[in-house]
C-alpha cells in the first residue's frame, strides 16, 4: 500500500515536467525579447552588547552580534530568479543562536506562460486564510519557514486557479524532516458562470488539501506518517459588504505541542466587514482547536510550521502596548472574537474640527476551549473533547481600545489613545524582570502623541506613554522626542521607566537614542541605550527579546 | 477536459496521503518484565513524554534539610525561576541530607535517603542550601545563584540539546508498581562514549515542618517541601545505556521497574531520567515524567 501511495505522490511531478515541457519554447522566445532587470536590498542588523547587570541583560562573550540579508531578484521577461544571503555572525540576542553563520538559504527559479507558472528551489505560499498553509518569512520574528521543492500555479481560465506543491522547509541553515505535500483549488463562480457575471454578488470559494510525511521511528507511540488536513473557503463581497471564512479539519497529528495526543484538529475563521466613505465595520472570530501543523512533529518555537493561525488582536504599534503584554495565538486551543470601527467625524464641525477626526474602536476577546478531559492516555490518546464554538470558562486575554487622531491646524498634529487589557499569564506565561506573574494581569494604557511642523522640512514629534498595572511590574511611563529634518536626517530620544515596580531595585530607567540618515533607498541608523525585556509579535506570532544596553547599528538599501 | 482530470487526479492523489491510527500504542511494548499483575486493569496509569529537539533540560540538585532556616527563601526563588523562566529547561531535585536533614525532637520526619547521603558524600556537599547542576561544578551556596543561574543562561548551554528523550512510564496504584521506558535518540555524534541513564524519584508538595528564618515564628508547622529526592530506581550515577562510537540519531532504549512507597503520594511522584557520562559521573541531559495522569 505505501509503495502504491509513493508512487501516486510522484505522479504530480510528473505531471508538472510534462506540462513544462510543453511551454518552454514560447517562454525563450517572449523572453528574449524582454529586457533584463534587477532588483534587490540589503539589511544589516548589528548591536554591541554592554554588561548591564540591573536590567538582567545577558552577557555577550562576542560583544559584537550582526544578522544580515541581501536579496537579488532577477526577471527577464516571464523567468525571474533570485537569491537572499544571510549572515549571522553571531546572530542577535533573542534570535535562536541555530542561526549560525552565513550561506544561501533562499534560491529559486520561476517561469510564467500562458497561465502556467513554475517554481523550482525556494518559494513562499499562502492557501486562504492559512489555516492549514502558510510559508512566509518574517525576519524580525527569526521566522522563515520557506519551501524547498517545486511549485506549480496554473490559472485554467474563466476563473478557476489551482495550485500545488512539494517541498521541504526551511530549518535554519538546513531543510526540516518532513515532506509537505499540497494542492489549492480556487473558483471565481462570477467568472465562470456567465449567468454570474454581472451580478452584485461577488463569489469566490476554494479548497485545499495539505499533507506532511514524517518517519515514525518514535519507540513510544506508533504515529501517523503521513498526516492530512483540508479546508474549504468562500469568500464574497455584495455592495458595501464582505464576508470571508474558512473552516479546516486536520486528522490524527500527535506532536510534541499538543502533548501526543491524537485527536483530530479544526479550525475556523470568520470575517465580515462593511465599508462605506468615512465608515469601517468589521467583526471576526476565530475557533481553534489543535491546530498546530508542522512538517516535524518533535519541533517547537516558530521552526517548520507549515501553517498560521489568524491573530485576531490589535497589532498595535505604540511601545509599551506593543511589547509589554502583546498575545499570542495558542494553537492548541482557543476561542477568539475582534471588533473594528473605524470612523471619519466629519470636518468643519464642532466634533470634528477643522479637518475632521478619525476615530478607530477596537475589541478583542480570546477564550480557551469549552473541553471535557478524557481519561484515555494509556489508550486511544484522544485527550479531551470540545464543544465547538463554545467559549471556555478561562479567559485568555482581554483587549479594548480607541484612537483619536485629530489635525488641530496647519502645524499641530494630535493622536491618542487608550487601552484597557488583560492578559492571563498562566496561558502567556510572559516573564519580565520580576520573574513571572502567575494569574491575570489587568493594565490601562494611554497615549498622547504630538506633531508639530517648525517650518517646511523640520518636524518634531513627542510621545507620552503611560501603563498603570496593580500586577507584575506595576507602572511604566514613556517620553519620546522625535525631530525629523526632511527628507534625510532624524533624531530621537527615549526614556522607559518603571517607576511603578514593587520590587524597588527594579525601577528602573530604560533610556534610548537613535540617530539617522535616509536618501534615496539607503537607510543608516546608529542607537544608544538600554532596551527593556519584551515580546515581538506579529500577527500573534511572537518572539522573546531579552534586555539589552549598547549600540545598536542598522543599514537598509533597496534597489 | 485533460485540465479537469489532471486537476482530480492530483486531489485524488493528496487525498490517499494520510494514516489514521486507532491504536497509538500498537506494537509498542515494555521490555523490563516488572511485575505488573492486574497489567490491563481500568486504573492503570501511563504517562509519556517526548522532549522536543528544541532545549537542554539541566538537572537542578539542592541540598537543603528541614532545619536550614536559610534554605527557605532561596529555594523559593529557585523553583519559581525553574518552573517559569527555565520551565523547559531545567529539572529540580531536591535532596535532604547532611547536619540540616537530621532529626531532632522537633523535626520527626525523616526525608534523608542511602542515595542522598552518598551524593552529598561524593560531591562534597558543606553549604547549606547547596546547588549543583548536571554535577558538573562544586556546590554553590545560596546566596550565589541568582548570578550563577543568569550565567547558564548567558552560556547558550539550554540551545545545545545532545539527546531527544521519549520516556513512557506504566504505573499500577493497587501494586504501587511501575515500569519505565527511556530511550534516548542522540543528536551529536560521539567516538569514545561511555554513556549512563539514570531514574530517580521525587515527590514534591510534601507538607510537613521546616525551619524559616524569614518567617516568624521560625518553626513553620505547614511549610510546603517541592521536589523531595525519594531515591533513585538506578544507582543513583545511573546504569550502562552505551559505549563506543555513536552516531548521530542513534536511538537507545532501557527499561526499569519502580516501585512507590506507601507512605508516598503517587499523585505527587515524579520520575527524574538523566542521561550521564560513566567517565566523570556528570549529567548531560535530563527530563522528567509524573507517574499518573495530570
Amino acid at each position: 500500500m505505501r509503495m502504491f501511495k509513493n508512487l501516486l505522490l510522484f505522479l504530480p511531478i510528473t505531471f508538472l515536467f510534462f506540462s513544462i515541457n510543453t511551454f518552454a519554447q514560447s517562454v525563450f522566445e517572449k523572453a528574449a525579447k524582454d529586457p533584463l532587470e534587477v532588483h534587490g536590498n540589503f539589511n544589516l542588523n548589528s548591536q554591541y552588547y554592554l554588561t548591564d547587570s540591573a536590567i538582567q541583560a545577558p552577557t555577550v562573550p562576542e560583544q559584537f552580534l550582526m544578522n544580515g540579508y541581501a536579496n537579488v531578484i532577477a526577471t527577464k521577461g516571464a523567468f525571474s530568479a533570485g537569491a537572499r544571503y544571510e549572515s549571522y555572525e553571531n546572530a542577535l540576542l533573542g534570535f535562536d543562536p541555530r542561526f549560525q553563520g552565513s550561506g544561501f538559504p533562499y534560491r529559486y527559479f520561476s517561469f510564467d506562460n500562458k497561465g502556467l507558472n513554475v517554481t523550482v528551489g525556494n518559494f513562499y505560499e499562502q492557501f486562504g486564510t492559512g489555516l492549514l498553509l502558510r510559508s512566509y518569512e518574517e525576519r524580525d520574528l527569526g521566522l522563515d519557514n520557506a519551501m524547498d521543492g517545486i511549485r506549480v500555479k496554473y490559472d485554467l481560465g474563466n476563473g478557476i486557479r489551482v495550485k500545488g506543491l512539494v517541498g521541504r522547509q526551511r530549518f535554519y541553515f538546513a531543510k526540516g524532516d518532513g515532506i509537505v505535500r499540497a494542492i489549492d483549488g480556487e473558483v471565481n463562480l462570477n467568472e465562470k458562470f456567465e449567468s454570474l457575471k454581472d451580478k452584485k454578488l461577488k463569489l469566490t470559494v476554494g479548497g485545499n488539501f495539505v499533507s506532511k510525511y514524517q518517519e515514525d521511528n518514535d519507540p513510544n507511540f506508533k504515529l501517523p506518517e503521513n498526516v492530512g488536513a483540508y479546508s474549504g473557503r468562500l469568500s464574497s463581497r455584495y455592495g458595501n459588504f464582505s464576508f470571508t471564512g474558512e473552516y479546516a479539519y486536520k486528522e490524527n497529528d500527535p506532536s510534541a505541542d499538543n502533548g501526543y495526543l491524537y485527536n483530530p484538529g479544526q479550525g475556523l475563521f470568520l470575517s465580515a466587514s462593511y465599508s462605506q466613505k468615512g465608515l469601517g465595520i468589521n467583526l471576526s472570530a476565530k475557533h481553534i482547536d489543535n491546530m498546530s501543523f508542522r512538517s516535524d512533529r518533535t519541533e517547537g518555537l516558530n521552526n517548520l510550521t507549515i501553517n498560521y493561525l489568524p491573530a485576531l488582536t490589535k497589532q498595535h504599534t505604540y511601545n509599551l502596548a506593543a511589547t509589554l503584554y502583546p498575545y499570542a495565538t495558542q494553537p492548541t486551543g482557543e476561542i477568539a472574537y475582534q471588533g473594528d470601527v473605524v470612523f471619519k467625524l466629519k470636518k468643519k464641525t464642532w466634533y470634528g474640527g477643522k479637518y475632521g477626526t478619525r476615530v478607530m474602536l477596537n475589541g478583542s476577546l480570546a477564550y480557551g476551549l469549552d473541553s471535557t478531559r478524557l481519561n484515555d492516555l494509556g489508550g486511544k490518546r484522544k485527550g479531551y473533547t470540545t464543544k465547538f464554538l463554545s467559549p471556555g470558562q478561562q479567559e485568555y486575554f482581554q483587549d479594548i481600545n480607541v484612537t483619536v487622531e485629530r489635525k488641530l491646524n496647519k502645524k499641530f498634529k494630535l493622536k491618542t489613545m487608550y487601552m484597557n487589557m488583560m492578559v492571563n499569564n498562566l496561558i502567556t506565561r510572559y516573564s519580565g524582570l520580576n520573574g513571572s506573574f502567575k494569574g491575570k494581569i489587568y493594565a490601562d494604557i494611554a497615549v498622547l502623541d504630538v506633531m508639530y511642523k517648525i517650518k517646511p522640512k523640520h518636524a518634531v514629534r513627542a510621545e507620552l506613554q503611560g501603563l498603570w498595572s496593580d500586577q507584575d511590574m506595576g507602572d511604566w511611563g514613556t517620553l519620546l522626542i522625535e525631530y525629523t529634518y526632511s527628507p534625510h536626517w532624524f533624531v530621537a530620544v527615549m526614556d522607559q521607566y518603571n517607576y511603578g515596580n514593587p520590587i524597588k531595585d527594579n525601577q528602573i530607567h530604560y533610556p534610548y537614542a537613535t540617530f539617522g540618515y535616509i536618501n534615496g533607498g539607503n537607510r543608516v541608523a546608529i542607537g544608544a541605550g538600554r532596551q527593556k525585556a519584551g515580546l515581538f509579535c506579529v500577527g500573534g506570532v511572537c518572539r522573546v527579546v531579552p534586555a539589552s544596553n549598547g549600540v545598536t547599528i542598522t543599514v537598509t538599501s533597496s534597489f | 477536459m485533460r485540465n479537469y482530470i489532471s486537476i482530480l487526479a492530483l486531489v485524488f492523489i493528496s487525498l490517499v496521503s494520510c494514516d489514521k491510527v486507532d491504536d497509538p500504542f500498537e506494537g509498542i511494548r515494555l521490555s523490563a518484565e516488572c511485575d505488573l499483575e492486574e497489567f490491563s486493569g481500568a486504573d492503570i496509569q501511563t504517562t509519556s513524554n517526548d522532549s522536543t529537539n528544541t532545549f537542554r533540560k539541566l538537572l537542578f540538585e539542592e541540598y537543603t534539610g528541614h532545619t536550614c532556616g536559610n534554605c527557605p527563601k532561596f529555594t523559593k526563588k529557585l523553583v519559581d525561576r525553574a518552573e517559569n523562566e527555565l520551565a523547559e529547561k531545567a529539572v529540580m531535585v531536591s535532596v535532604h541530607a547532611g547536619q540540616f536533614a537530621a532529626l531532632t525532637e522537633k523535626y520527626t520526619r525523616d526525608f534523608t535517603t542511602p542515595d542522598g547521603n552518598e551524593l552529598l558524600n561524593r560531591f562534597k556537599v558543606n553549604s547549606f542550601p547547596g546547588l549543583i547542576v548536571n554535577r558538573a561544578n562544586q556546590p554553590i551556596s545560596g546566596t550565589l545563584w541568582e548570578g550563577f543561574i543568569d550565567s547558564l543562561n548567558g552560556s547558550g548551554i539550554y540551545n545545545d540539546p545532545v539527546v531527544r528523550f521519549a520516556i513512557t512510564s506504566v504505573y499500577n496504584p493497587n501494586l504501587r508498581k511501575g515500569e519505565i521506558k527511556v530511550s534516548t535518540k542522540f543528536l551529536k555524534e560521539f567516538a569514545d562514549a561511555n554513556f549512563v541513564v539514570g531514574v530517580m524519584v521525587t515527590e514534591d508538595k510534601i507538607v510537613s515542618k521546616q525551619t524559616d528564618y524569614t518567617q516568624e515564628p521560625e518553626d513553620v508547622d505547614d511549610y510546603q517541601h517541592r521536589h523531595v529526592f525519594r531515591g533513585a530506581v538506578t544507582s543513583v550515577y545511573g546504569a550502562s545505556l552505551a559505549t563506543g562510537s555513536i552516531s548521530n540519531n542513534a536511538n537507545y532504549t532501557k527499561s526499569f521497574c519502580y516501585d512507590i512507597n506507601e507512605n508516598w503520594a503517587a499523585d505527587n511522584c515524579h520520575l527524574v531520567v538523566f542521561l550521564g557520562d560513566a567517565n566523570n559521573n556528570q549529567i548531560i541531559q535530563a527530563d522528567e515524567i509524573s507517574i499518573v495522569e495530570k
